[in-house]
């Protein structure tokens, strides 16, 4: 910052600068007064919360709503290894979870994003695994409580579902998808059309919106209705670009990064309480 | 607040506030200031709807906020503003209220750059027209044009229109284009010559995205380029109600992260380091010992 004054070259621009500092130094000190109070009363708000590890308590809070979305999208972080719920076991069940509150919530499909992909990389066997556990603590060993996981990949998606044969449609789809399903994801598209536009089989004046959409949904699944963030701004992280379009944003300040189940029943009051009027 | 306005009514107390703002703009400019900055500028209508008054008076004051926020943007060093002005959803709204609407685009960029005492060549503004113009009718093509013409050769601020604009409608296009460019080698089609195909190919990386009227949603606009590295602020206020001290908030917030990041490793790609000294083996054979 002195740099620039210097340059500048004047007396005053120096001056200017130490006012700046000054306004960083209040703006942070604010920022932290600010979120300390914020986390104080939300850990307040959070004992009154009744101890929610139950189906019944989650389906009661929803059933204040006027509205619940039926496509939740939620942006996860892999903390450090050693920190709480850390490392990959603590995403797993970060996972475990919100899955388990959206059942409970009544919506139909999840997408998991995390950025890196650590998810996707895992045996999707080992993630069917770790979500089925932590669901039996919410709804118990005979479950009705049926989800089916799609590890999404530009070239072809792998799903696994419920076991036993002739079983009733899963409760919940959940879709894993990572930084590589983003922009990138469109890149892929683009080629895959270029190809064919190379080949004769269309024509560019044939790619319309809804031809790209149709490729682009057929990869990733729909775009969510809600996308909760657990951090305390917005950084939507590479999240495919296609697919927030008209999605409800939510991101509370006063959270740090904890996947709680406040925050989640905050995104949903958010959502209930939202106009849409698309264009009007 | 009507006592303030009352005081603001004396010329010492405009002089006083244009004071505070001069500083204000000087101070902020020894630090970080974003190269690019996108608006939504929601909320017109409501605001004229609480204050019944009429929609065309909405828009006005909208259009005032407008002028303001970008004329600080330019003094401030903002390379790229960039405002959604019409959705292609708006077409829904029926025949007269685009017409309205259109007219009110054509009339304010007629304000904005006609003759030599206007903003435009005042601050230097660059203005372009962002969208698809397949839809606009054709008077207003020709007005757009003349005004892209004008202001081309100035090297100030650009101020990007997005008028009648949806990202997705953008990105549709760029598929079209960058497939129909890329046919001799689909498998070469790289995630630059896609951006380079995009509304936005000539601007900088976003760095903030603003939207006003408390609406927590993109509803369609600069999708592509708001998922990485830019900083989303919903802000509640109604856009005619959006003051300039709101806007160097956003700044400072953004600055501030800025400051705080600098020090942090942040995610580069191998090739933009430095190349590493030779790599060699020790070859065990030409080891001799003397």
């Amino acid at each position: 910052m002195v740099d620039s004054a210097t340059q500048s070259g004047t007396v005053s621009g120096f001056f200017f600068g130490i006012i700046l500092k000054f306004v960083f130094a209040l703006l942070a000190v604010v920022k932290f007064v600010r979120s300390f109070y914020f986390q104080s009363t939300y850990r307040v708000e959070a004992l009154t919360l009744s101890p929610h590890k139950t189906p019944q308590i989650i389906r009661n809070d929803v059933t204040k709503l006027s509205k619940v979305p039926r496509h939740i999208a939620v942006i996860l972080d892999r903390k450090q290894k050693h920190v709480e719920g850390g490392g990959v076991e603590g995403l797993l069940s970060d996972v475990g979870e919100v899955a388990a509150w959206c059942i409970g919530a009544g919506a139909s499909e999840l997408t998991v994003y995390e950025r890196t992909g650590v998810l996707k990389s895992l045996p999707l066997q080992d993630v069917y695994n770790a979500i089925e556990d932590r669901l039996r603590m919410y709804f118990g060993n005979s479950s009705s409580a049926t989800f089916k996981i799609f590890n999404r990949q530009n070239d072809g998606t792998k799903s696994l579902g419920p076991s036993a044969a002739g079983s009733a449609d899963p409760k919940l789809l959940i879709n894993l998808i990572s930084e590589s399903n983003g922009r990138k994801l469109i890149v892929d598209v683009t080629r895959v059309l270029s190809d064919m536009v190379a080949q004769n089989v269309t024509s560019p004046k044939d790619i319309t919106l809804d031809v790209i959409d149709r490729q682009l949904k057929e990869r990733i699944g729909s775009e969510p209705d809600l996308l909760i963030m657990f951090s305390s701004e917005i950084d939507l992280q590479g999240y495919p670009p296609w697919h927030i379009r008209v999605t409800e944003i939510y991101c509370s300040p006063a959270n740090n990064g904890n996947v709680s189940y406040l925050v989640f029943m905050k995104a949903l009051h958010a959502f209930a309480t939202a106009k849409f009027k698309l264009g009007r | 607040m009507d006592l303030a306005k009352w005081v603001l009514k004396f010329p010492a107390a405009l002089y006083g506030v244009q004071f505070l703002n001069d500083i204000a703009i000087h101070v902020l400019k020894t630090g970080p200031i974003p190269n690019h900055i996108a608006i939504v500028m929601d909320g017109n209508r409501r605001y004229a709807q609480s204050r019944n008054i009429e929609t065309v008076k909405g828009h006005t004051a909208g259009f005032e906020t407008f002028l303001r926020t970008a004329q600080v943007c330019s003094t401030l060093g903002v390379k790229t503003v960039t405002v959604y002005a019409f959705s292609i959803e708006n077409f829904n709204r029926g025949q007269e209220e685009t017409d309205k609407l259109f007219n009110m685009v054509r009339t304010s960029l007629a304000e904005v750059s006609d003759g030599d005492d206007s903003l435009a060549k005042r601050l230097g503004w660059k203005i372009k027209i962002l969208g698809n113009r397949d839809m606009i009718p054709d008077d207003l093509k020709k007005d757009i044009e003349k005004i892209e013409r004008l202001t081309a050769e100035n090297t100030g601020t650009v101020i990007n229109i997005c008028c009648p604009y949806t990202s997705r409608d953008d990105m549709a296009q760029a598929v079209r284009k960058a497939a129909e460019n890329g046919q001799a080698d689909p498998e070469g089609i790289s995630e630059s010559a896609f951006k380079s195909c995009l509304y936005t190919a000539d601007a900088e990386p976003l760095d903030i995205l603003i939207r006003t009227s408390g609406t927590t949603r993109l509803s369609d606009f600069m999708l592509w380029e708001c998922v990485d590295g830019s900083q989303v602020e919903f802000a509640s206020p109604m856009w005619p109600e959006y003051t300039v001290l709101d806007l160097y908030l956003v700044i400072l917030r953004w600055g501030l992260k800025q400051l705080s990041s600098k020090d942090k490793v942040g995610r580069i790609s191998l090739d933009k380091l430095p190349s590493p000294p030779a790599a060699v083996s020790v070859n065990v054979t030409d080891f001799k010992f003397k």
